[in-house]
Parts: C-alpha cells; sequence; structure tokens
C-alpha cells in the first residue's frame, strides 16, 4: 500500500468539488481551472482534467460557452447551471460534515 | 535537416518535425484507446486537440516556426500520462497494468551504460530479463572454448542498434514509453551517474579502445579492398595488352596464326565462316567478347581503389548487354560453320604405275616451295602448325601415305583417297574435287607434292588428302632424300 495511491485517491474525490467551487465564483477556461487546480496540488496534469469537465457537463451540472480567443483556438468557458449549483451546495453540505467529522477523528480533544 | 509535415488541430494549420508527429501521434492514440469507453470520448479528444494546438500557438513565434520533438514532450508532460485521462472510477496502477501491448513491446538493443565494452551482453540481459552476468559468463566460455565467442560478439556489435535515446532504453528494458516511466529512468539515471562515477573511466577506456579497433579494422578493411583492386586493375591490364597481341599481332601462341601460316585472325575468319563480307563483324564480335571481361576487370579494380561509384551501374548494364550481343553473334554465325559441316564425302583416284618390268619404285617428294623442305611430320608436325592462305589457295602441308603390300602381282597402283566436309554430299564432293595434288612419275621414280591445296573460297572444311600405296609381292619400295616431309603409315609393310 503506497502512501502516494491513497492520497491520489483523496484528491480524486474531491476534485469535482474543488471545480465546482471554482466555477461558482466565475466562469472558466480549462487551463484557469488547472492552475487553480495545480496550486493546490489537486492535479498535477491537464488531462485529467478533461474527461471530467465533459462528464460534469453531460451530467447537466455545467455548460460552456465558446469564446474567441487572440492566438489560438477559440476557448470552452465553463459556468455552473442551476443544477449545478444544488449539486454544488449539497457537495459543500457533504464536505463539511466529512471535514468535522474528519477533525473530530484525528484530533480529539 | 529534418523532414517536417503539415497538420491541423481543430482547424489550424501546424508545421511538426516528422519525429515529433510520431510521438505526438502515438500519444494521442494511446489517449483515445484509454478513453475509447468513455461516453463522450470524441468530444473529450477535441477538447485535448484543442489544447495542444493552443499549446503550439504558444510555443510558435516569429523566430521558431516549427513543432519539435521536445515541445511535444512537453506537452506531454503538461497533459499527462495517457492513463491519467481514464475514467475515475477506475483505479490508475490497475491501468498501468492493462496498458496496451505494444507500449510494453521489449527491442533489443545494445547499452552501452550498462555494459562494459560495447554493451551486446547487458542488451540482452535486459531482453531475456536475466542477469547480464550470465551473458557476460557464456560469451567468455565461448571464447575460451571455442574462440568463436569473440566473432559472435563482433556480429552482434556490429547488428545489435545502441540504445541511444530514453524511448530505446525503456523499450530495452520493456518499459512502457510514457512519461512517468522517462522521467523515472532520467532519475535513475543520474543517480546511477553518481554511484558508477569511478568504473565509468576504466569502462570508457574500454570503450574507447573497442572504438579505436573499430577504426582500425575499417582501416584495415580499406587497405584490403584497395590492394584487390590493385591487383585486379593490374592483372586486368596485362590481360589486356596480351589479348589485344593476340587478337592483332603474331604471338606464336595460335599455332595456325604466323608469317608462315594464316598470316592474321582476320584471314582466319574469313576462311572459316561461311558468309562473305560479315568477317569484320565477327572479329569485332571476337574482341568484344574476349575484352569486355577483362575491361571489367579493370574498371572494377580502379572503383576499388578510387571508391568512386558514378555510372557504375550504367557502364556495368552496357558492358553485359554488349558481350551478350556479341556472344550470341558468334554463337549464331558459328552454328553457319557446324551447319556447313553437316555432310562429309571421300572420293578416291587410282593411279597405275604401268611400267612392267619395274622391281623397285622410288618414292620422293617435289621441293615444297610453299613451306619447307625440312619439315618432318613423322616427328610431331600438325595440320593446324601446316596450314597457310594466300589470296587464292589455302595449303595444307601434310601428306599422309601409307603402304600396303597385296598378294597380287600386277602393277604398283596408287589410290588417292580425297576428304571433304559440306552442308550436303554434293557439296562435300565438289570441294573434294578442287583438292589439288599434282604427282609426277618418271621411270620408276614417283615425285609426290608435300603439300595439296584448294581454293580459298572452299573454306576450311575438313580437306584431307590421304594416299595409299599398293606394293605388289616381291616388288620394293625405297625413299628418295626429301620422302621425310611425307607422313608415312608403314604398318603393313612386311618387307621393309
Amino acid at each position: 500500500m503506497k502512501v502516494d495511491n491513497t492520497a491520489a485517491q483523496m484528491r480524486k474525490g474531491i476534485l469535482e468539488y474543488c471545480i465546482l467551487s471554482i466555477l461558482s465564483k466565475e466562469e472558466a477556461y480549462p487551463s484557469e481551472i488547472i492552475s487553480k487546480l495545480k496550486v493546490a496540488k489537486l492535479i498535477v496534469v491537464e488531462g485529467t482534467l478533461y474527461p471530467l469537465l465533459t462528464r460534469l457537463k453531460n451530467a447537466g451540472l455545467l455548460d460552456y460557452r465558446w469564446v474567441e480567443s487572440v492566438a489560438g483556438p477559440p476557448r470552452k468557458y465553463y459556468t455552473l447551471t442551476t443544477e449545478g449549483e444544488h449539486f454544488l451546495s449539497e457537495l459543500k453540505t457533504t464536505w463539511e460534515e466529512l471535514q468535522f467529522a474528519v477533525d473530530q477523528i484525528t484530533n480529539p480533544s | 535537416m529534418k523532414k517536417t509535415i503539415s497538420i491541423h488541430l481543430t482547424g489550424f494549420v501546424f508545421n511538426i518535425e516528422e519525429e515529433a508527429y510520431i510521438l505526438l501521434q502515438e500519444y494521442l492514440e494511446k489517449i483515445r484507446k484509454n478513453l475509447s469507453h468513455e461516453e463522450g470520448c470524441d468530444e473529450i479528444m477535441e477538447d485535448i486537440e484543442m489544447r495542444i494546438a493552443e499549446l503550439f500557438q504558444e510555443r510558435i513565434g516569429i523566430i521558431k516556426e516549427v513543432i519539435v520533438k521536445k515541445d511535444i514532450l512537453d506537452i506531454m508532460e503538461i497533459l499527462g500520462d495517457p492513463t491519467a485521462f481514464a475514467s475515475e472510477e477506475e483505479v490508475p496502477f490497475q491501468e498501468t497494468q492493462n496498458a496496451p501491448e505494444d507500449d510494453k513491446v521489449k527491442r533489443l538493443f545494445r547499452d552501452k551504460d550498462g555494459g562494459i565494452i560495447g554493451g551486446v551482453c547487458s542488451g540482452l540481459g535486459h531482453y531475456f530479463d536475466v542477469d547480464t552476468l550470465v551473458f557476460r559468463v557464456i560469451f567468455v566460455a565461448l571464447f575460451l572454448l571455442f574462440g568463436s565467442g569473440i566473432l559472435l560478439y563482433l556480429v552482434l556489435l556490429i547488428f545489435i542498434p545502441e540504445a541511444k535515446t530514453t524511448a530505446d532504453k525503456l523499450k530495452m528494458r520493456g518499459e512502457p514509453v510514457n512519461l512517468d516511466s522517462i522521467k523515472k529512468h532520467v532519475n535513475q539515471f543520474a543517480e546511477s551517474l553518481s554511484t558508477r562515477a569511478n568504473s565509468r573511466k576504466i569502462k570508457n577506456n574500454v570503450q574507447s579502445a573497442v572504438d579505436q579497433g573499430l577504426q582500425h579494422g575499417r582501416m584495415l578493411l580499406n587497405i584490403i579492398s584497395k590492394t584487390i583492386g590493385v591487383s585486379f586493375a593490374l592483372a586486368g591490364f596485362i590481360l589486356f595488352i596480351f589479348l589485344l597481341n593476340l587478337l592483332f599481332r603474331d604471338t606464336g601462341l595460335i599455332p595456325f596464326i604466323g608469317e608462315n601460316n594464316i598470316p592474321d585472325i582476320y584471314t582466319a575468319i574469313e576462311i572459316s565462316f561461311p558468309l562473305k563480307n560479315w568477317t569484320f563483324l565477327i572479329f569485332l564480335c571476337i574482341i568484344l567478347v574476349s575484352l569486355i571481361p577483362v575491361i571489367s576487370l579493370i574498371i572494377t579494380g580502379i572503383r576499388l581503389i578510387t571508391k568512386n561509384r558514378t555510372r557504375a551501374k550504367e557502364i556495368s548494364w552496357f558492358l553485359s548487354i554488349t558481350w551478350t550481343l556479341a556472344a550470341v553473334t558468334l554463337f549464331i554465325y558459328s552454328m553457319g560453320i557446324v551447319n556447313d559441316m553437316k555432310d562429309d564425302n571421300t572420293i578416291k583416284e587410282t593411279i597405275i604405275l604401268e611400267e612392267p618390268n619395274c622391281q623397285e619404285l622410288i618414292i620422293d617428294v617435289i621441293d615444297d616451295n610453299v613451306f619447307s623442305n625440312h619439315f618432318n611430320p613423322n616427328k610431331g608436325l600438325t595440320i593446324p602448325e601446316l596450314i597457310k592462305s594466300d589470296e587464292e589457295s589455302i595449303y595444307i602441308g601434310l601428306t599422309k601415305l601409307s603402304i600396303i603390300s597385296i598378294a597380287d602381282t600386277g602393277n604398283f597402283e596408287l589410290i588417292l583417297n580425297k576428304y571433304s566436309r559440306g552442308k550436303n554430299e554434293q557439296e562435300a564432293i565438289e570441294r573434294s574435287e578442287r583438292i589439288v595434288y599434282e604427282l609426277e612419275t618418271e621411270g620408276n621414280h614417283v615425285f609426290l607434292p608435300a603439300y595439296y591445296s584448294y581454293p580459298v573460297e572452299d573454306k576450311l572444311r575438313g580437306q584431307f588428302l590421304h594416299f595409299t600405296l599398293m606394293v605388289p609381292m616381291g616388288k620394293k619400295v625405297k625413299f628418295g632424300p626429301q620422302s621425310d616431309r611425307l607422313q608415312l603409315d608403314k604398318k603393313n609393310i612386311s618387307h621393309f
């Protein structure tokens, strides 16, 4: 059992929550999302993100619009749908509960 | 100089190096494989391609116009391992194990980093997953036992490519070529560098010695090929001069060519081949057939010396075709000679010496003004040495005389057999009749010519003259002073 794998699994679990949170504040295209996630070390490589975004979009949580770029192909700017917002708030509750529970278990005072 | 390919990603055109293109293609293919069970696979692929286009755009500026391998490697690092694209339900390390087969294909390379001499043993070790030491022991044993180990090693050294790039090195170990493994490999390499710093020094010495050895080997090969070239050219030149002499001058090596025989090969052709006016062509064919191989030898020699291969193919084709044409022509014309000699015939002329009281016949030879009175065919002179031709006639300076004693009591009889070949019997007879042989009789003396002749138009068709002297019982034959000029067959003479 490697710690790397477990850590990766933990990060992956909260990845969707983080993406939705980023998009709830402002619309963004993949590279922006990545740079934010990278700071938090939630993902290392961009490749992981694209399938995830497509899945979330197909699930109706995200929507996108095309924005022309100055130099290069047009970018997909993603936003949260209303359904996505509901989903996010539910996740938020779950996360806070989890955070509290984990805190309780790991730091019993 | 490298080749570039023009590709377009989501409508944008990029120039990309071939090498980089292959790498990118493989990478995209792997991603697609990993995403194949995903619902929006095509859409995801499009997103990824778009991102790659964007990254390309960032890398291309005013100075740089082409996407190179380094760019692709960078992009692969940014986007990550193809396995990372798989859906999150799948556990990543399982995914790695299920990675497509072609990722894991092992290839045989020489591992110069892990080897001592050329990395052959180390490479074999990687390929067969056996400790390098095993192969080293095998090679040393082969060398000690049969001495063949060194030869096998040299062959492998030449034919197994060296693992130069990281991808090669990964393939050599059978590891999948992806970003993770490349990274891992590079780290490992860096670590091992320090630990091997000392042994490397010795190894470098050995390896440079091997490189030098290879260089010396090449030099030796070069010297050998030049030596062969010089000997080819020299031998060819000598043969060329020799053949020229043989074809155009009297060397004394061809028995029937010479001052006292047939003057030259051209005449020999003229009196041998059936058709008139084609002599020059046949002579040319003979020259070509005999000289072209020698010329080829000289050319080969010169090429080996100068290493100049310009128009080698054209020249060798030209020479081969010319040679074949000449040989075929010669063959066809020679068939004409064969056809001209299909049939043969002998005509017989009998001369009765009507000298009733003659008990003793004296045979002598008329002065030979064509050849010489002193030739002695009984001492090994043969027809080819005794042929002569001029503008009118062909002379054969050899007459065969058989002496047979008969149980008769009549007169001496001379039977002349004139023989020739021809394309049919009629022609053979006509040729036989044209053989000229004029003997003279005077009392009990018979004077025979030493040679017979026939018209030059009759060609050399095996014309031959043989005569038999019938000696009746109780009569004697004496030979005059010049009779040695005849070829005598005395087997049936009892009283001699």
